[in-house]
């Protein structure tokens, strides 16, 4: 009987995501027949983008997947985290500030994790002591560092004679990139990988882990069993926001070295994060393909414009629409969590 | 109610998600496999409103055609300006040299060198054109790696010259001067004695217009023994027209009622904000700036500062075409006439290419738009201020007036600081 289910689902998830994904690429090829550029060519460039750009695929993957896991923490115990995007800018800062000053990888990190964790966890906190609703609050918090990062690194950070730009992580302060197959690329993506493991293990094997879930999965259950659902939730913030300052900061000492004064060099990975969480049904081990998948379109839908000619935006219509879709059905089911979140009463 | 499936459910996730990397990477090694994604199929886009239909090559090369990448801002196509001006460049060339024009937009700064890197392995173009300063760190770090491909660079310059890369840069104090001159003129004439610029971020481009802007201003206090003085303001982006609008509707309860535009699409919102306080009855005027920005409202955008990037780009490509290309800084200035005040010929050429668009205002002919910005002129600024104008670009063109480049924001402020005390010379080099 038990079996019987279990396959049935596998089965059935698995049509739900082949259909999703056909229905996707047959949208973006009418786009691109739209447009006057060959579908297949434009559909196969942008899924082999992997080939074209690896450091770039890669850096994505690794960045998405860790912020993807910041907004599927909590949602298990069914609070909404849209604070991702803040944290991994906010961490982002830190580990450059901290890693300029001290030219220490290791602080750099920490500095990166823990302001993460400050941001997101006072959310959290507020949600659980206060009852404020933590989307809000999550927002308005990336705004407070929106501003912030844009003040700090035209005042207090911009290089020199490359203006346009801040200081540089001293060399000493990187994380090497690794040969692989040919090309290199960034280490970020071990780091990443492994993390996104450990978390699966600990959801899975951990007690708090599966506390955690039970949580979300029945509040007023939890709590007349004595799991404090309130600290849960309190936590399950904090580590999201770690995640995603840990994000910020590898993208610093990994990749990008520094932020540009217009701060696009740290935009929009905890936005895109949250489509990634859904599309990987919130698991962390899925949450990695569908991160590779993600940073596949994305970096592809931008090769897409100099070889055919169709515009930069019609390469991210199509994205959207196969992401839209191989996350709708999550979505559903998160809001539903979401909505259930608020009906037991305090916390 | 996720109790009873979840195991299921994510381990079906996985499932369907590892499938889809499978047929990813499959699909994407069959199409690689029959010889996809060589771009083979290349075909080149109009760009809005240029009036090239083809871009066949002319009838007198005989050599391999000549293939350019044009690399844009974050921004990308549609802002009416910089970016904008580079495909009237680009185009220009793909009309009159008959070469092959390709474009692109990054997502963000960080990609950029990873996009830099591919399409320079790739071979496939001839010339790869970085449109705006944000290029300048994935230019410099690339190029010397790839020593066989030829770069330009719009708008900023590396550190040490490289070989394989131009980099074009403007002298944007001196359209900003006589700007500033004018601009002056019209707050003098108007009675607010207050000028105006709505800035987009604190940037040294941006250093260079401010320096300029206040020395036209001050040139013209003391030519005119007037007290001019200039309200400046950074909205902190170049993408937000609401930001300069509401920037511009705080500046006109301040008293200016002139407003230099220098922030890219944010103030498309400051040319809303004019128009709107001028019907309802406010003295109000607009100054554009890079292309000329005229046509959009007539009636008060009544000058351009013109920083022609068009001409940059054309530059480059005609350099590589006759095989003139050098590395090193090209300075673009008044001289070059790569800079200047719009003109009758010019505020016609954008008039028709915006009407061709769609997007003139309703019932107005390109004709139209000259006649009325002319009246506007006349309307607002004095043949004595057009004189001093006239002088000031000699004294520049002449090389009598050199401005200093500020490279530190504490330099740049100094300047401002001795300029606002009426110090002209604190702008002028070797003095």
């Amino acid at each position: 009987m038990r079996r019987d289910t279990l396959s049935w689902r596998i089965i059935s998830e698995t049509l739900l995501v082949l259909g999703a994904l056909a229905i996707g690429l047959v949208a973006g090829m009418i786009i691109a027949y739209l447009m006057g550029a060959p579908p297949l060519d434009v559909m196969g460039t942008m899924l082999s983008s992997w080939k074209l750009q690896p450091d770039l695929v890669a850096e994505y993957t690794a960045m998405l997947a860790l912020t993807a896991a910041s907004f599927a923490l909590p949602l298990h115990t069914g609070l909404f985290n849209i604070g991702a995007e803040g944290a991994f800018q906010l961490g982002a800062l830190t580990a450059l500030w901290v890693g300029y000053a001290s030219g220490s990888l290791w602080l750099a990190l920490l500095a990166g994790m823990t302001a993460g964790a400050l941001l997101v966890g006072l959310a959290g906190a507020l949600r659980v002591k206060l009852r404020v609703n933590e989307v809000l609050s999550t927002i308005m918090l990336n705004w407070i560092v929106y501003w912030l990062l844009l003040y700090i690194v035209i005042t207090r950070l911009q290089d020199k004679y490359y203006t346009t730009r801040t200081v540089e992580v001293p060399e000493s302060a990187r994380l090497p990139w690794i040969s692989l197959a040919g090309t290199s690329i960034p280490s970020t993506l071990l780091v990443s990988v492994g993390v996104l493991v450990v978390l699966w293990i600990l959801l899975r094997m951990a007690r708090w882990g599966l506390l955690l879930r039970f949580t979300g999965a029945n509040e007023w259950s939890s709590k007349t069993r004595g799991v404090p659902v309130g600290l849960y939730r309190a936590g399950s913030m904090a580590l999201a926001g770690l995640l995603a300052g840990l994000a910020g900061a590898l993208h610093i000492v990994g990749y990008s070295l520094s932020i540009d004064v217009t701060g696009s060099a740290v935009r929009n990975y905890g936005f895109n994060g949250i489509g990634v969480a859904l599309m990987g049904r919130n698991d962390p081990l899925a949450i990695i393909p569908a991160a590779f998948l993600f940073s596949t379109l994305l970096v592809g839908s931008n090769n897409v414009e100099p070889i055919y000619g169709v515009p930069k935006e019609a390469g991210d219509l199509i994205v959207g629409i196969i992401v839209i879709l191989l996350a709708a059905p999550e979505a559903f089911r998160a809001l539903a969590r979401y909505a259930g979140s608020w009906r037991g009463g305090k916390g | 109610m996720s109790g009873r499936h979840k195991r299921g459910a994510s381990t079906g996730a996985i499932v369907a998600a590892i499938i889809i990397i499978i047929l990813i990477i499959a699909g994407a090694a069959v199409y690689l496999g029959r010889g996809g994604g060589k771009g083979t199929s290349a075909t080149t886009t109009s760009p809005p409103g240029v009036t090239v239909t083809t871009s066949k090559p002319a009838a007198t090369t005989t050599k391999k055609k000549i293939r350019v990448l044009v690399l844009f801002d974050v921004g990308g196509k549609g802002d009416l300006s910089f970016n904008d001006m580079a495909v009237m460049g680009a185009e220009r060339a793909a009309k009159e040299l008959g070469v092959e024009v390709h474009y692109q937009t990054p997502q963000s700064t960080d990609v950029m060198e990873s996009l830099l890197t591919s399409v320079s392995k790739s071979h496939k173009y001839d010339l790869i054109i970085g449109v705006g300063f944000l290029w300048l760190d994935a230019m410099s770090k690339v190029a010397p790696k790839f020593p066989d491909q030829k770069y330009a660079l719009i708008d900023a310059a590396p550190q040490k010259p490289i070989k394989n890369l131009a980099a074009y840069v403007f002298r944007e104090q001196e359209v900003a001067s006589l700007v500033g001159v004018l601009a002056a003129d019209i707050a003098h004439n108007i009675g607010c004695g207050k000028a105006g610029a709505v800035a987009g971020m604190d940037i040294p481009p941006l250093w260079r217009f401010h320096e300029g802007y206040l020395y036209g201003i001050q040139y013209y206090n003391k030519q005119e023994g007037t007290n001019v003085t200039l309200v400046w303001t950074y909205t902190g982006t170049f993408g937000d027209p609401q930001v300069g609008k509401q920037t511009t509707e705080q500046m006109i309860a301040q008293g200016v009622c002139v407003f230099y535009g220098l922030a890219g699409l944010t103030h498309l919102g400051m040319f809303d904000a004019v128009r709107e306080a001028a019907q309802q009855g406010k003295n109000v005027v607009a100054i554009g700036e890079d292309a000329s920005q005229e046509w959009y409202d007539p009636y008060h955008i009544i000058l351009s500062g013109l920083k022609r990037v068009d001409v940059a780009v054309y530059d480059a490509i005609r350099d590589v075409y006759y095989g003139n290309f050098t590395g090193g800084i090209h300075s673009l200035g008044l001289k070059e006439g790569a800079l200047g005040i719009s003109d009758a010929k010019i505020i016609k050429y954008f008039a028709e290419i915006a009407a061709q668009e769609g997007k003139l205002p309703k019932g107005l002919t390109p004709d139209d738009v000259v006649k009325i910005v002319m009246q506007q002129r006349k309307k607002y600024i004095d043949d004595t201020a057009w004189h001093l104008v006239d002088q000031l670009k000699h004294e520049i063109i002449s090389g009598k007036i050199k401005f200093v480049n500020p490279t530190s924001h504490d330099q740049y402020q100094n300047i401002i600081k001795e300029l606002e005390k009426g110090n002209l010379q604190a702008a002028v080099q070797g003095s």
